[in-house]
């Protein structure tokens, strides 16, 4: 017998993620993931946004990694409650899906939150079909990378919000500069919004902490 | 490598659609759609697919792929065209209003159910 369907293969996660972030939105708290290469930044630019926020208290994280609590413990160490999933228990290692993060987010208390960040385990290519509840997706990108990596790298800049380029003030060291990475992403997108810092010297942070206050107006109203 | 856990969330979704209509099985094919855009690469879905279907309703099954083309897409020529890259950008008249039609998907479009 013979039937015809038509079911996203992920549209359970996809349920559970809207389900997540409309929990989220009455809430109040923006939902923000972050993905990118491993070493990108994506910890250290969560260091720098705790130690600009006003309260860090009033961040949360739920960080991937296949093994440790490494980046937990950093995010700890600056006052934001955080929450690590290691995928090497939740069936497949490069990559979080909506489950493990609902069942982190149920362990967080929210009440005073302003943001609670998701960063995915890292890596360009699993995470990205897989919703988790996020408002924005950021990716990040580094300097250090090369200019080649949005083009190498298409879906994740096609299916994200933000392209945040990074360690800026490495551009002189590993030639490449923020304009042949934005070259790169437009050649992809053209009309993709992009960003560019240095946690080290903090450039560009002010435009950073200013697109995440704009986009929590959006969800608070 | 995510094709292991796509693999088994299409057979859950596929015994989710079983029980939904009451069906014990056994499926012996299912046809599934898989976008060049959607980020999974066919082969390696196929021989996840092999792997993961031991021991559920789909343990016979064969899997049937079919490749749905990155279709773009110019506001601007009202003109369409498979890409080989996904890049949103005319490559007739250079606009920037550039959609993707087709070819994000990763769907189950049908089983066959042994009687």
């Amino acid at each position: 017998m013979r039937i015809d369907l038509s079911r996203a293969v992920l549209a359970d996660n996809d349920a559970l993620a809207d389900a997540t972030r409309q929990a989220l939105t009455v809430a109040g708290v923006l939902c923000v993931g972050l993905l990118s290469s491993p070493g990108a930044g994506k910890t250290t630019l969560l260091e720098a946004t705790a130690d600009a926020w006003d309260d860090p208290s009033r961040l949360a994280v739920i960080v991937g990694d296949v093994a440790t609590e490494a980046d937990a413990d950093r995010l700890r160490r600056k006052g934001i409650p955080s929450v690590q999933i290691n995928t090497l228990h939740h069936g497949a290692t490069c990559h979080l899906a909506a489950e493990p993060v609902a069942a982190a987010l149920a362990t967080l208390e929210l009440g005073n939150t302003d943001i609670l960040f998701v960063e995915n385990v890292g890596n360009l290519v699993c995470p990205v079909g897989f919703r988790l509840g996020e408002h924005q997706r950021v990716v990040l990108i580094s300097v250090a990378e090369g200019a080649d990596k949005p083009t190498k790298y298409p879906k994740a800049v096609l299916e994200t919000d933000l392209a945040l380029i990074t360690k800026v003030d490495l551009a002189p060291y590993v030639d490449v500069s923020y304009e042949d990475l934005e070259r790169s992403v437009r050649q992809v997108r053209p009309q993709a919004a992009m960003l560019g810092l240095s946690t080290r010297t903090g450039e560009g942070m002010d435009a950073w902490l200013d697109w995440l206050r704009a986009r929590r107006a959006e969800v608070t109203g | 490598m995510h094709e292991y856990s796509i693999a088994i969330r299409l057979i859950d979704a596929v015994e989710a659609e079983l029980d939904a209509r009451d069906l014990d099985g056994p499926v012996c094919r299912v046809e599934v759609l898989v976008g060049e855009l959607s980020g999974v690469v066919p082969e390696a879905l196929a021989l996840a697919f092999e792997a993961a279907k031991a021991d559920t309703r789909l343990a016979t099954a064969a899997l049937d792929l079919t490749v749905e083309p990155l279709v773009l897409w110019c506001i601007d020529c009202r003109r369409e065209w498979h890409a080989q890259e996904p890049f949103l950008l005319c490559d007739e008249c250079g606009g920037l209003h550039v959609e993707i039609r087709s070819g994000q998907g990763l769907s189950v479009t049908g089983v066959d159910v042994e009687d």
